[in-house]
């Protein structure tokens, strides 16, 4: 810990460069446009610019995604307020108070509610990041390949067992995603699965699975289910806005409790792999209801609670996410894989060794999120309303624009065609695979995850002398392959128990029919 | 009636079902495959097929419980003839208690411009071929009478050009193949 703050003098001295300025800005600016665009989340927002941090050194390039990942949880929450189409589905709640507070004639007032919890909500969670990863990490810094192997193997069950429609499905795509990761030479020279093709020597690049998986369903949904859709033109609400139409003083005190209460569930939902910002904000706008001293009722009528709730949680979930990700490799989004991806191919290993071996990085990591917050501050107080008008592109014109991205993007990566090819293979397999309901994120996580695992099994193993028994029977791996499997269990008992009820429910109706 | 012709609906229990055995065969497939790769000489490492063989079963084993299960699960009542959305209506995303529509024109079309815009642009230049590519795609998804749609599509495809060259080759310096470009608008 100390260790890091004598880094935050040189961080902050990054922060007056001119490149790291350029990225914030920019990150910030095409996050809230692709935030507001309808269907595009923070993930499809990082996979389509993925190929921009290519030019871009290390600490620049994770400055960059930062700032598009906050600003694009940020940026749903105009449309939603504004013409109540939620940006992103972590605005669906949003939706609820802030149409209703824009409707009585404050839409200012709701936009600033919904900026300033989220601004709060980033910086609380930025520093809860700083405070916990170094602890977790130092914890985690006395684990060897067999508890790394563990807790990779934790981090799967907790991936296949909450992403998707029911664990069997949510499995099916991690084994899809350690599977890809398998393919191309390994760590030890040989090769696995290149029927004798040269391009698949190297093995799939991360960058392709990503733009494929997360990035090609979207863009392919766009150009073939839209292809002659014609959208009601939305009109931005115009309202007779009342002369107090702007943030009150009093709203402050009045809200920091929320601020605060949503700011804990959003870092700690942001932490736990799977969750997300979508979940965020539902539970924190449920928690709300329950500890506020406003009646239940006036919920849903344009009550600041209900947006400063669930905006001050999603935006408090990207430091939340960053906390496994740096402290343990294990990426609890698809947008935290893509973050970890950023590291990888700028030859930083993320892991406990990241806070001991690049405490420069993790400070600027810091000391930029609470920058990329205050811009974030202050292009929300300067200007708002326009960017409600982005959701108006209508998809059929923006799925060729999104698919050339795509396309070039990848080709970006190393000028190789082989590697367009593979996205467009991959890109409709997802595509697929969305359409009859297989989750599409797992493979995308596993497919990070799984040489992790691999490398620190064969370590386990050799340093064992290949007794897997041994590996598996140290007291930290014991417990952590126990929270695995009792992940595992919980979900399954779960999902039995939802598919009954429904089953019952339908046999039900069938009965009254 | 064209649009039904285009449109591929299938029963969304039965699609999973086949892409399940698909996945399940291709997967016992590439498990044989990993038992044939050669035993490490390292004493300890298991070998390059040890891992694949762990990552296939996962596949195996899931992929056989939604296989059972959803074998042995009842039929949903559903129309035979579910309705085709009717062109210019809001299709709107797949209803995920209904059957799945797939317009698989559209589809192909979008590989093989895909595939046949990768293979011409080291012969034809970025220039071209992105136009073309673009042209392609925006002219059905420009809802006007013909030569109006041509002319904003040839538009909106020779911008997109444009943006492209500077936001990739002046700005992220990706040597893409050029044909002309660089004379009237600078080279990175």
């Amino acid at each position: 810990m100390e260790n890091l703050f004598t880094y935050i003098g040189p961080a902050l001295l990054q922060m007056g460069s001119l490149s790291v300025v350029i990225a914030i800005i920019l990150g910030v600016t095409f996050g809230v446009i692709l935030g507001a665009l309808p269907g595009f989340g923070s993930s499809q927002s990082l996979a389509l610019l993925f190929p921009l941090t290519f030019a871009m050194p290390a600490d620049v390039a994770i400055i960059f995604f930062l700032a598009v990942y906050s600003a694009a949880e940020y940026g749903g929450s105009i449309p939603a307020i504004l013409i109540r189409t939620p940006g992103t589905p972590a605005q669906s709640v949003t939706v609820l108070d802030g149409y209703a507070m824009a409707q009585k004639g404050y839409p200012n007032r709701a936009l600033k509610i919904s900026l300033i919890s989220g601004v709060l909500g980033g910086l609380t969670s930025t520093i809860i990041f700083i405070l916990v990863g170094g602890w977790i990490a130092s914890i985690a810094l006395e684990f060897g390949p067999g508890e790394m192997f563990a807790l990779g193997i934790f981090g799967l069950s907790v991936i296949g067992s909450f992403f998707g429609r029911d664990p069997a499905r949510g499995f099916l795509a991690t084994g899809l995603g350690l599977f890809l990761a398998t393919v191309g030479a390994s760590n030890f020279g040989g090769m696995r699965f290149t029927f004798d093709q040269a391009f698949l020597t190297d093995g799939i690049p991360l960058v392709v699975v990503i733009i494929a998986f997360l990035a090609g369903p979207e863009s392919l949904r766009l150009l073939i289910n839209h292809r002659k859709t014609v959208e009601k033109p939305k009109t931005v609400l115009q309202v007779e806005k009342k002369s107090d139409d702007k943030f009150p003083l009093s709203y402050v005190r009045r809200l920091i409790p929320t601020w605060l209460r949503c700011s804990l569930i959003g870092t700690a939902i942001g932490a736990i792999p799977g969750a997300g910002a979508s979940i965020g904000s539902l539970i924190a706008y449920g928690e709300e209801r329950r500890w506020s001293k406003r009646p239940n009722e006036e919920f849903g009528t344009g009550l600041p609670e209900g947006i400063a709730a669930p905006e001050t949680a999603n935006n408090a979930v990207v430091a939340g996410t960053l906390v496994p990700s740096l402290t343990l490799g294990i990426p609890g989004s698809g947008s935290a894989a893509i973050l970890l991806s950023v590291l990888i191919s700028k030859g930083i290993v993320p892991g406990p060794l990241l806070f001991g071996q690049e405490p420069l990085l993790i400070t600027t990591i810091f000391v930029g999120l609470i920058f990329i917050n205050l811009w974030l501050l202050a292009l929300g107080l300067i200007y708002t309303r326009g960017f409600a008008y982005i959701s108006n592109i209508a998809r059929r014109i923006l799925g060729p624009l999104v698919f050339i991205l795509i396309l070039l993007g990848t080709y970006a990566y190393a000028n190789y065609a082989a590697h367009v090819m593979m996205v467009i293979v991959l890109s409709l397999l997802a595509y697929w695979m969305v359409k009859v309901d297989i989750p599409v994120v797992p493979v995308v996580l596993a497919f990070v995850m799984g040489p992790i695992i691999e490398i620190n099994l064969s370590r386990a193993l050799t340093i064992h002398a290949g007794d897997l028994s041994v590996v598996m029977t140290r007291p930290i791996t014991v417990f952590i392959l126990l929270m695995a499997l009792a992940t595992f269990v919980y979900s399954a008992v779960g999902s039995f128990r939802e598919r009954k009820q429904s089953e019952r429910l339908t046999s039900q109706n069938e009965i009254k029919e | 009636m064209l649009q039904k012709l285009r449109t591929l609906t299938l029963p969304r229990r039965r699609s999973l079902l086949v892409t399940t055995i698909v996945l399940l065969i291709t997967a016992a497939y590439c498990f044989y495959l990993a038992t044939q790769l050669p035993r490490s000489i390292l004493p300890g490492y298991p070998g390059d097929g040890f891992f694949p063989r762990i990552t296939l079963t996962v596949i195996l084993f899931f992929g056989a419980i939604v296989l059972v299960r959803e074998y042995l699960q009842p039929d949903p009542v559903m129309t035979d003839t579910p309705e085709v959305p009717k062109p210019g209506k809001d299709t709107g995303d797949d209803d995920m208690s209904g059957p799945i529509r797939l317009d698989i024109v559209e589809a192909v079309t979008i590989a093989v411009l895909s595939i046949g815009y990768m293979f011409l642009m080291p012969r034809l230049g970025m220039e071209i071929t992105t136009s073309i590519f673009m042209f392609l795609l925006f002219l059905p998804r420009v809802l006007q009478p013909w030569p109006k749609a041509a002319v904003i599509s040839a538009i909106g495809a020779i911008l997109t050009t444009g943006f492209v060259y500077l936001a990739f080759v002046i700005g992220l310096k990706v040597p893409l193949p050029l044909a002309f470009l660089p004379r009237f608008l600078g080279q990175y």
